[in-house]
């Protein structure tokens, strides 16, 4: 027993000094663990912002104050409007995250929401459901309120929630078939067997790029296939432009994963990488956290990551409340161009190097 | 310089410095069409790495490899044709089945339909592949591993064929019989270079073998002078690796 208990102390030695040893490793694992735990914890709470803003209209200038004073507490911004239809309009263009309107006579309340973000209407339903009875009380009325385009009901909720998730299975099935391969590739020297054949270095970066995409594009729609049936996932309304844009991602991120896979050559800290890099993303992408209530810090980090454009353009095609922006696509592309590029060059330097 | 009139691979003072080290310094050669040469030396003496350059994955850092008069670059695609490579550097996939395997290399090299069907159908029969053209590669003995190698090394008929330990593991059968495989090349024009820490097989294989210490050539030994006795051969290399270690 203690025999086994010595050679135990002395396994572990060896592996926390080998670990010690390779010090950039070590680095890198700190570093992450403190990304993590920093963004994350900053990430997971939806509060409300400033930036989120909330259109009212009233003639009772008294409500209007309290109503202002009110949401301006709760952290929200507000914008008093002369009308309704101006109200209404600058909240179809998407200036407005919702709309409340106090009626003259009775004493009725008509909410109107966004619909984009269903997380954010569901803390914005709170902080208007719980104004609506503080004016109750103050006015000493029975208030009749009425929600219009609340998007946090169950298959608007799901669809948003798929939105999200879709692309970070994308991205975790290029970390495999981009990254893991290639990276395994390089250390079983395989790669340098086809780096000695005389195909051109754009043909050998074009097959790694395009095998691990058809792989991660074949195994993704299988599975959502069956998760149509077996978890209720939405079928796309626009199948044809939801998979040209989950092709498009793939290739865009595919390239940058491809890229890293290259550049780091080492199957533990591209593991590493890849999975915190996919947590990060998670949070600070605008998956969990609405874009529009982060500070602004996190809003800067999300802007630099591809997973922000993924998940926008990825809700716009499978929620149909708003066009794909066109600035998203033009982002990833530009992410895979580099991505790309700077792959290609790697090769490069991996044939004259060695 | 070894001269040689007509030379296939012609190395031009070619250098390879690691940092501080020079790996590989100032070494010419020149290999004739057909002829076997072999590089010996200690663990570390250089001998992959200008096999690495000769092949393309190193850059020397000082002089040129030209292969059939064609620079050896990262770029130049046609010296890389001319060439074929067996090396633990660049192991086969072992995913595939050697019939896979033997495809695809084929195609790599441009070879396609009823030319890829025939180099795949010729290397199966020289290399005596064809009972396990089925099987995975990752599942073939060390020996069954390296034929294939060759056979892929060999499948685009490359003028040059670079060959880096290439019998560092097997028994005395499959050695023996790799070398009949590596002689009838020589005998059909292809010029091998390969390293090797076996003398004997330096003795009964190589028309010339080359002794490597510290990144430079310091002698060349011919076996056939030594009747291709691997004790005489044996006694030239200690006396040479002695007195470039006191030197």
């Amino acid at each position: 027993m203690t025999a086994a208990l010595r050679q135990l102390a002395a396994l572990i030695r060896a592996y926390i000094y080998a670990w010690c040893v390779s010090w950039h490793h070590a680095v890198l694992s700190i570093a992450v663990a403190v990304a993590y735990l920093a963004v994350i914890n900053q990430s997971f709470v939806v509060t409300l912002t400033r930036r989120v803003v909330v259109g009212v209209y009233t003639k009772d200038a008294d409500i209007g104050r309290r109503i202002r004073e009110d949401l301006t507490g709760k952290g929200l911004g507000v914008v008093a409007y002369d009308t309704p239809a101006a109200m209404w309009a600058a909240l179809s263009n998407g200036l407005l995250a919702a709309g409340m309107e106090l009626a003259t006579n009775t004493p009725s309340a008509a909410v109107r929401f966004g619909g984009c973000n269903p997380l954010m209407d569901r803390e914005m339903a709170n902080v208007l459901l719980e104004m609506t009875a503080r004016l109750a009380t103050h006015t000493g009325s029975r208030y009749q309120l009425s929600l219009q385009g609340n998007s946090y009901v169950p298959d608007r909720t799901r669809a948003f929630v798929t939105a999200n998730l879709v692309p970070f299975l994308l991205l975790s099935l290029v970390i495999v078939n981009c990254g893991i391969v290639q990276v395994m590739a390089v250390e079983n020297k395989s790669m340098c067997g086809f780096l000695l054949t005389p195909v051109p270095r754009a043909v050998l970066y074009a097959a790694q790029l395009g095998s691990g995409v058809i792989v991660s594009l074949a195994v993704f729609l299988l599975a959502y296939a069956v998760c149509i049936p077996l978890a209720g996932v939405p079928v796309p309304a626009a199948p044809v432009r939801w998979l040209a844009l989950c092709l498009f991602q793939l290739v865009c991120t595919g390239a940058v994963y491809l890229y890293i896979a290259l550049a780091m050559r080492r199957y533990i800290p591209f593991a590493q990488f890849s999975i915190v890099s996919i947590t990060l993303f998670i949070f600070a992408g605008g998956g969990v956290t609405p874009f529009e209530v982060m500070p602004q810090w996190e809003r800067v980090f999300a802007s630099c990551t591809p997973a922000l454009y993924m998940i926008r353009s990825m809700r716009a095609v499978m929620l149909g409340t708003e066009a794909v922006r066109l600035n998203d696509l033009a982002v990833l592309a530009m992410w895979g161009i580099a991505g790309s590029v700077l792959a290609h060059q790697r090769l490069r330097r991996m044939v004259v190097s060695g | 310089m070894t001269e040689c009139a007509g030379a296939v691979v012609r190395m031009e003072r070619v250098g390879k410095r690691f940092g501080a080290l020079w790996a590989v310094h100032d070494v010419s050669l020149a290999l004739a069409p057909g002829a076997i040469t072999g590089l010996l030396g200690l663990n570390g003496a250089g001998k992959t790495t200008l096999i690495r350059m000769c092949a393309g994955l190193l850059r020397p850092d000082t002089g040129r490899v030209l292969i059939a008069g064609e620079t050896q670059t990262s770029d130049n695609l046609r010296a890389r044709a001319l060439i074929g490579v067996v090396s633990a550097d660049a192991p086969p996939l072992g995913e595939l089945t050697v019939a896979q395997l033997l495809q695809v290399r084929g195609a790599l090299y441009g070879l396609h339909g009823a030319a890829l069907a025939a180099a795949c159908a010729a290397a199966a029969e020289e290399y005596e592949l064809h009972a396990f053209l089925a099987r995975r590669v990752q599942v073939l003995s060390t020996g069954m591993r390296q034929r294939v190698a060759i056979a892929c090394a060999m499948l685009h008929a490359p003028r040059v064929l670079l060959l880096d330990e290439p019998t560092v593991g097997l028994d005395p059968d499959v050695r023996a019989h790799l070398w009949g495989c590596l002689r009838a090349l020589a005998q059909r024009g292809v010029t091998l270079l390969l390293t090797t820490h076996y003398l004997e097989e330096a003795a009964r294989l190589c028309d010339l073998a080359h002794l490597m210490v510290h990144g430079r050539l310091v002698m060349s030994i011919s076996p056939a002078g030594m009747d291709g006795s691997a004790a005489r051969l044996e006694r030239a290399y200690f006396d040479a690796v002695q007195h470039e270690r006191i030197a």
